[in-house]
């Protein structure tokens, strides 16, 4: 394939064809407001004209029903839960995953080291000998460690479920953790970690993230150079027995299956694995609704604050590069706190759809940009809300002063419209139901509720959840977004950019140091 | 290697809006007719060719109420005129500004109707344009998609067009200028295709080539390649099918017959030799990319190469993951076969570790594509790369659109009917995957991966 995917995925090149392809007409995003785009009507009599069957919008036809599958949620003998969502596929997405706590301080990088780690080989099988296991199913061992949650998934033939799990098993019964992969991968993850430093988008969220959260919760899950190089051997066979425990862990599957045929795969594999403090026949139960975990951080305050604060600005000069990425945001609530869908509903028409205000301003309108988009991030111990862009350099501060100029607007009364608020919902509401195109976007679904313990109904009946969101309750969350107190990151070429003095009382440079 | 295989059998005209719609079936194949395919993911379809020109393909798949529309046009950078490289990419941001009857509101009314994985894409060979919308909304998607194929030049201005090449610089220079290892993927496509070639030019373009497109370059481009006659459209999803089909009658088959289908390049042999530039960037750690030319899409070698390609870099147990990664001598290692029409391209890339010479990690690499060559695989890795590809597009094969509108259901009907003539052929392209053998491999390593005829590409920290 040979080009930048839609919205919010504009980063995710393939890697074949990535070089051959110029690329997509929109990483997100596209024309007009609504106001404008009406489609121009002809004087002329209808009849005469052959092609005036085309001024008509055709109308829709008869609505189809779209029965998204409810997950289903059951346990294992030793309390291991699991989430299927049923679905008739040619492929099962397999999912092990635990919820994760926070890198304890000063040893940034720990999980998600630990979680590349497990996929080094077993006491039975080498690393080699692990790969090729799953390489004989036609797969490959996944990992992947966010905010929330760290997990290994497969993808397999429905026919190879048995294979599958019992490896997983294996992966998690009795991972190899050896010193020398520990040391190897240590070095690996330093060089993970300059690959992406040395992108100038991603290292705006990376300072980002930092300046608005703090040092723990604002540090990337990858970690540090120096808090990875501290990392040791001990630490990570510590955290095996904090992170790997049927108490916070669950098996999630999405795929021609459903709960009972998987608890009944799982049986031998997982059933009688045990760690810490079992639970023997606990069957999980989550709350009808959301509550906030009781572990959620406040917001972290600067020394010298003074409310409301001021707009705090970092300079990361790139001399030379002839574009500046541009990361303003600002915390926002976490993933349980009341509010959550009008926030994405809120964020989705900021700057989610091609048609977003942001997008029709600095791309469509103004040409300073590829794609410019807003994101309402919520994990379970901290929320912000963000936008972000690449625009050409010498269009810097005219860019940050639209970006400010749309936030400011989005908090005047009266403009945000039924028409968008409900393109906004539909959008959100048709992005979900087209998961069930393939079971590993499925699972997304299931591990949201995994991690952020949903309602087994939240995505059966996300499109009912949604008809809930209403002007109102969209414009009370823009409340929330306030009139001073952003952090503004600007990556770029600061001789060329000039002062931005405008936006933050003080400009800050930082470098690579900074985010230790 | 491959053949149009479709015997075809007629079906009904349709006459709902007189002569001018009248439909013209190039042939069908029906679900029966599969029976003697081999075993795997299977696409039953039948394709149409308008009285304009306009292929047709549908493909019925009820399992979710949506329907996936992909229209390619076969055009694409091959036909730029000299000193316009980029201009098919540009021209496929323009096909968004909207068209005369249904205005500019294209994203608009998708995204209000629940619209998803809507994009267009460009390639050397072909543009498309794709999106997924819910089954009750096929016949929108057609009027917008009809009215840009046949209006959009009405109502192009050069104001939207110094819009959109902004827009489009701004594209490379997120994608290539400021990204890292981008100049060095610029510079090796230089060398692979140099001034004369027909995929000479980045598909991006170069900023000089950018300024100098015209209002009267579009119209020209528009007249010459946007035709009906020049394009297909599959259909694929859960729809009614004389319905879908009196749908595109009325929408795209009342467009007017003009131009003619272009006919595609002959394939252009190219004697590459050993070629090695060293690109400074802003990087922390070097990398090595090599790139082989390689025969044209679908060639008879393509299966082997493809499965060579996965031996040697996808999953931990590949051969140059073991060679490199695990060793320590590189952070990351990949492989691909980009398929194109005139020439392909094989590629290797690796990422050096901390620290590591470049010498050490190109000994290293190089010993292990020649032991591969020299040795093959071993039955059991040959049966680990199938199972891989079987997976692979089993995968795939289940979404509608995928891919940037060349994978899943709809962009491998399209993939297929551009390359080969014929949507059916994905029974063919799976068997030969299956029947590689450990000599195949061999052969093609030794055929077309020589060492001493490919460009290099090294990327050194500044």
């Amino acid at each position: 394939m040979k080009s930048f995917l839609k919205k919010h995925k504009c980063t995710a090149l393939c890697a074949a064809g990535a070089l051959a392809l110029a690329g997509c007409a929109r990483t997100s995003k596209v024309p007009l407001a609504p106001e404008a785009i009406e489609p121009p009507l002809s004087t002329e009599n209808p009849g005469a004209d052959p092609n005036a069957f085309r001024r008509v919008k055709p109308p829709p036809g008869l609505p189809s029903p779209l029965n998204y599958p409810e997950t289903q949620l059951s346990s294992l003998a030793n309390g291991l839960s699991t989430w299927v969502i049923p679905w008739n596929a040619p492929t099962l997405s397999l999912r092990f995953a635990c919820r994760r706590e926070p890198d304890p301080e000063g040893k940034a990088g720990l999980s998600s080291l630990f979680t590349r780690l497990l996929t080094e080989g077993t006491k039975q099988k080498s690393a080699l000998e692990l790969a090729i296991a799953a390489e004989t199913l036609g797969t490959i061992l996944d990992y992947e460690t966010t905010h929330d949650a760290l997990s290994l998934g497969l993808t397999v033939l429905p026919e190879d479920l048995k294979p599958a799990l019992a490896l997983l098993a294996e992966v998690v019964r009795s991972p190899r953790l050896a010193r020398k992969d520990f040391d190897r991968l240590k070095a690996e993850r330093l060089d993970d970690i300059a690959l992406q430093r040395q992108d100038p988008a991603r290292l705006a969220w990376l300072f980002g993230y930092r300046a608005l959260l703090g040092k723990q919760l604002g540090t990337s899950t990858s970690g540090t150079p120096a808090q990875v190089s501290n990392l040791t051997h001990g630490d990570i066979l510590g955290y095996q027995s904090r992170a790997l425990d049927p108490a916070r862990c669950g098996l999630l599957a999405a795929g021609p299956i459903d709960s009972a045929a998987l608890a009944h795969a799982a049986a031998s594999p997982f059933g009688s694995w045990h760690t810490g403090s079992p639970r023997p026949g606990t069957r999980p139960s989550f709350p009808a609704r959301p509550v906030p975990p009781e572990s959620a951080a406040p917001p972290p305050q600067r020394p010298g604050d003074s409310s409301p604060a001021a707009n705090r600005l970092l300079w990361v000069d790139r001399p030379g590069t002839v574009q500046t990425s541009l990361w303003v945001g600002v915390h926002a609530p976490r993933y349980a706190e009341p509010g959550h869908d009008d926030r994405q509903v809120l964020s989705n028409l900021f700057g989610g759809l091609f048609t977003s205000r942001l997008n029709l301003n600095l791309r469509e309108k103004h040409a300073y940009t590829y794609g410019a988009s807003s994101a309402a991030v919520a994990t379970n111990r901290f929320g912000a809300f963000v936008v972000s862009t690449s625009v050409e350099t010498k269009t810097t501060s005219a860019a940050l002063s639209e970006i400010f100029a749309e936030l400011s607007k989005l908090k005047q009364p009266g403009t945000l419209t039924q028409e968008e608020l409900t393109r906004s919902v539909t959008d959100l509401v048709f992005n979900v139901a087209a998961q069930l195109d393939h079971t590993d976007q499925l699972l997304e679904s299931a591990t949201a509720q995994f991690v952020h313990q949903l309602p087994l109904d939240r995505f059966s009946r996300y499109a009912e959840t949604l008809r809930n969101v209403t002007q109102a309750t969209t414009f009370r969350e823009t409340a929330r977004i306030p009139d001073q107190g952003f952090t503004i990151v600007v990556v770029g070429d600061r001789s060329v950019i000039g002062s931005l003095g405008r936006f933050a009382a003080q400009e800050e440079a930082v470098d690579l140091a900074w985010l230790e | 290697m491959f053949t149009r295989a479709i015997a075809g059998f007629t079906l009904g005209c349709f006459s709902l809006y007189g002569g001018l719609l009248a439909a013209e079936p190039a042939g069908e194949r029906s679900a029966a007719s599969l029976a003697a395919e081999p075993a795997g993911p299977r696409l039953v379809w039948k394709k149409h060719t308008l009285r304009n020109g306009l292929e047709v393909v549908l493909h019925r798949d009820d399992r979710v109420p949506m329907v996936a529309v992909n229209l390619w046009y076969h055009t694409g950078p091959v036909n730029e005129p000299p000193g316009r490289s980029g201009f098919a990419h540009l021209f496929e941001h323009l096909m968004f500004e909207g068209s005369k009857h249904a205005g500019r509101q294209f994203d608009y009314l998708l995204e209000s109707v629940g619209g998803t994985n809507m994009n267009g894409t460009t390639s050397w060979d072909r543009t498309n344009y794709y999106e997924t919308v819910p089954s009750e909304h096929l016949e929108l998607a057609l009027w917008l998609e009809a009215d840009r194929m046949g209006f959009m030049i009405d109502t192009l201005t050069q104001e939207r067009l110094d819009v959109q090449r902004e827009v489009v610089k701004n594209e490379r220079r997120q994608s290539y200028d400021n990204r890292p290892y981008g100049p060095s993927s610029l510079k090796l496509y230089d060398l692979l295709f140099p001034p004369g070639h027909p995929y000479h030019g980045a598909i991006i373009g170069s900023m000089e080539d950018l300024s100098n497109a015209s209002l009267a370059d579009v119209k020209d481009f528009f007249a010459r390649y946007y035709a009906p006659a020049n394009a297909t459209l599959v259909l694929a999803g859960n729809f009614d099918e004389a319905t879908a089909l009196a749908m595109v009658q009325k929408h795209f088959g009342t467009l007017a017959a003009r131009g003619a289908r272009v006919p595609r390049p002959k394939p252009v042999p190219r004697d590459l030799k050993a070629i090695r530039v060293t690109v400074e960037e802003n990087v922390e750690l070097g990398r090595i990319t090599h790139a082989w030319l390689t025969p044209p899409a679908y060639n008879a070698d393509e299966a082997a190469l493809e499965i060579a390609s996965r031996l040697l870099a996808t999953g931990k147990a590949s051969r140059l993951y073991q060679a490199l990664v695990t060793t320590g001598l590189a952070n990351d290692v990949s492989a691909f076969l980009d398929s194109n029409e005139l020439v392909s391209v094989f590629e290797v890339q690796a990422t050096l570790a901390g620290g590591v010479e470049l010498a050490a990690l190109e000994t290293a690499l190089d010993q292990e594509l020649e032991r591969l060559a020299t040795h093959g695989p071993s039955t059991e890795e040959l049966v680990r790369a199938k199972a891989g590809l079987r997976l692979s597009f089993a995968s795939q094969l289940q979404q509608l659109n995928a891919s940037g509108g060349e994978g899943g259901r709809a962009g491998t009907l399209q993939r297929l009917n551009h390359y080969l003539g014929d949507p059916g052929a994905l029974g063919r392209v799976l068997n030969s995957y299956q029947q590689v053998t450990l000599e195949d491999v061999k052969r093609v390593l030794q055929a077309h991966l020589k060492l001493s005829a490919r460009a290099t590409v090294v990327t050194e920290p500044q």
